[in-house]
């Protein structure tokens, strides 16, 4: 019994040293405390993001650190019988490593690192290189990285902005032009509506107007300007009204006096220009001086007449007329065209 | 209806047969069997008898007197004063020497004769005198028998000027009505 006890402890020893092994391996696996960068090759904590030289991300591309175990390179320097450590080297340091690091404050040359394994010549290369992360030429280089950004923006800013104002501006000039074109036809519509007001209008209800018609004497033309006032009481078809006139009867020895009432009537097309045609009466006084006195004449007349009322507003017509009128003076006659143009209201 | 507007439409132009244009269509004829001459009736009026000498007519007389012999129109207060006389055996330019002589004679300014045309082509001698208070111009006319007609118009001398009195002066004419 007990070699059998015996015997299973000589088993399980060997077993548990390849587990302790086994242990020690996947520890050294796991325990990746520290990364390098892979461009700079500087060691960072793991718990480094982002590389404070080139801005490598370390937590990406980050090569972990293989770390030597200092347990077993303590137990290495013993087993090779080196207690003691070598002059200059500091705590924990192995006599290579002192070797291989010198400080700068003692003036002792260093080494960055002695990690060779990523030391090609490339790599060494691409360190010293202005291409290299971190430098300040790299710095100047991000600068202009930056600035030029800030100007594409910029740029792409300006643009859009432009675009927006001459979007905005060919809007303005539509909308305008809508509201000349609406504008325009409102002026049209307007005007068709002041013709359609226009049209059937017929004769004003009254006019001042100015009559020329010839009563001769002798070698003198005697030519009568007169003033007259017309006042249309039936004004559509039929045309109905009296008139009014005063004027000056002019000869080469003497100028006459004239006042004549007359009562028309007649047809009327009631239209925006309105021709009508009346007959006209008239009776009144030609105050003629001679001898040195005032004599005072009956004077008649009677005659037709023909114009046409144009309603250039639908308040002001203007009517120019032509016609025949006979004037008498006790047994004397004369027969005058009579002109007239008058404004009407 | 219109039948009747168009028969008193002719009747209205039926009533004036003259035309108008006539420088004597609103005057008066007076007729002597030797002379006529036409007169403006308003202003003039008849003063004389008729058929009687010498033919009176005045403007805004005050009175009508009988005709006198001499210048009658002296006597009558009017602003105008027209007389008409035939003057026997006489030529016309005598016989408005002798009245230039005569209104010299009593102060009057004259003017010398002229000679003087009717509407009818009759030519005769006209004469002016200018006094204090009063015009006078007188126009001759030789009548077929050696006689003188004389149109002799007095008033203030603004009123001689005008042309109605060269019309009346103008109008007379030494043969009788529709005479040639």
């Amino acid at each position: 019994m007990e070699n059998d006890s015996q015997m299973n402890t000589y088993h399980q020893t060997p077993l548990f040293w390849v587990a302790l092994f086994m242990i020690v391996l996947v520890a050294k696996g796991i325990r990746a405390d520290e990364v390098t960068c892979p461009v700079c090759l500087q060691p960072f904590s793991d718990e480094t993001d982002v590389c404070p030289n080139d801005g490598t991300n370390i937590k990406l591309l980050g090569v972990p650190v293989e770390k030597k175990d200092e347990t077993s390179d303590k137990t290495e320097q013993k087993e090779d019988g080196k207690d003691k450590p070598e002059e200059g080297a500091e705590d924990g340091e192995t006599e290579e490593e002192g070797a291989g690091y010198r400080r700068h404050d003692r003036g002792d040359g260093r080494r960055r690192t002695k990690q060779s394994g990523s030391g090609t010549y490339s790599d060494r290369r691409s360190r010293i290189s202005d291409g290299r992360l971190g430098s300040s030429t790299n710095l100047g280089k991000k600068r202009r990285q930056e600035e030029e950004k800030k100007l594409r923006l910029f740029l792409e800013e300006d643009k859009r902005l432009l675009d927006d104002f001459d979007s905005r501006r060919e809007q303005s000039w539509k909308e305008r032009q809508q509201f000349r074109l609406a504008e325009f036809k409102a002026q049209e519509d307007r005007a068709k509506a002041q013709a359609r007001l226009l049209d059937g209008l017929g004769a004003p209800l009254t006019s001042l107007g100015f009559r020329m018609f010839w009563m001769g004497e002798g070698r003198s033309e005697g030519i009568v300007s007169a003033a007259e006032i017309d006042l249309n009481l039936a004004r559509y078809r039929l045309r109905a009204g009296v008139s009014t006139l005063i004027g000056i009867r002019s000869l080469s020895s003497r100028n006459d006096l004239i006042f004549l009432e007359h009562v028309f009537i007649g047809f009327q097309w009631p239209k925006r220009f309105s021709p009508y045609f009346v007959l006209r009466g008239g009776v009144g006084v030609l105050v003629s001086e001679r001898f040195g006195v005032d004599l005072i004449y009956l004077v008649t007349s009677v005659g037709a007449e023909v114009g046409i009322d144009s309603w250039v507003t639908p308040w002001i017509a203007v009517t120019p007329s032509i016609g025949y009128e006979r004037y008498m003076l006790n047994d004397a006659y004369w027969n005058s065209a009579t002109v007239k143009i008058s404004v009407g209201f | 209806m219109t039948l009747i507007v168009l028969c008193l439409l002719l009747s209205v132009l039926g009533c004036t047969p003259h035309d108008g244009t006539d420088p004597y269509v609103l005057w008066e004829t007076y007729e002597d069997p030797e002379f006529h001459f036409r007169y403006l009736s308003p202003p003039f009026e008849v003063l004389s008898e008729p058929s009687s000498m010498p033919v009176l007519f005045a403007v805004d007389s005050d009175e009508k007197p009988f005709p006198m012999r001499g210048m009658p129109c002296d006597g009558i207060g009017a602003r105008l004063c027209l007389e008409t006389v035939v003057v026997e055996d006489i030529l016309p330019q005598d016989a408005a020497r002798q009245d230039l002589e005569d209104w010299k004679n009593r102060g009057a300014q004259v003017e010398p004769p002229e000679p003087f045309e009717s509407v009818r082509g009759d030519i005769g001698v006209r004469i002016w005198s200018r006094s204090s208070d009063r015009w006078i111009t007188a126009c001759y006319q030789g009548l077929p028998a050696g006689d003188t007609v004389v149109m002799k118009i007095v008033g203030k001398h603004n009123d001689l000027d005008g042309s109605d009195i060269l019309l009346l002066l103008q109008s007379l004419e030494p043969r009788p009505l529709g005479g040639k």
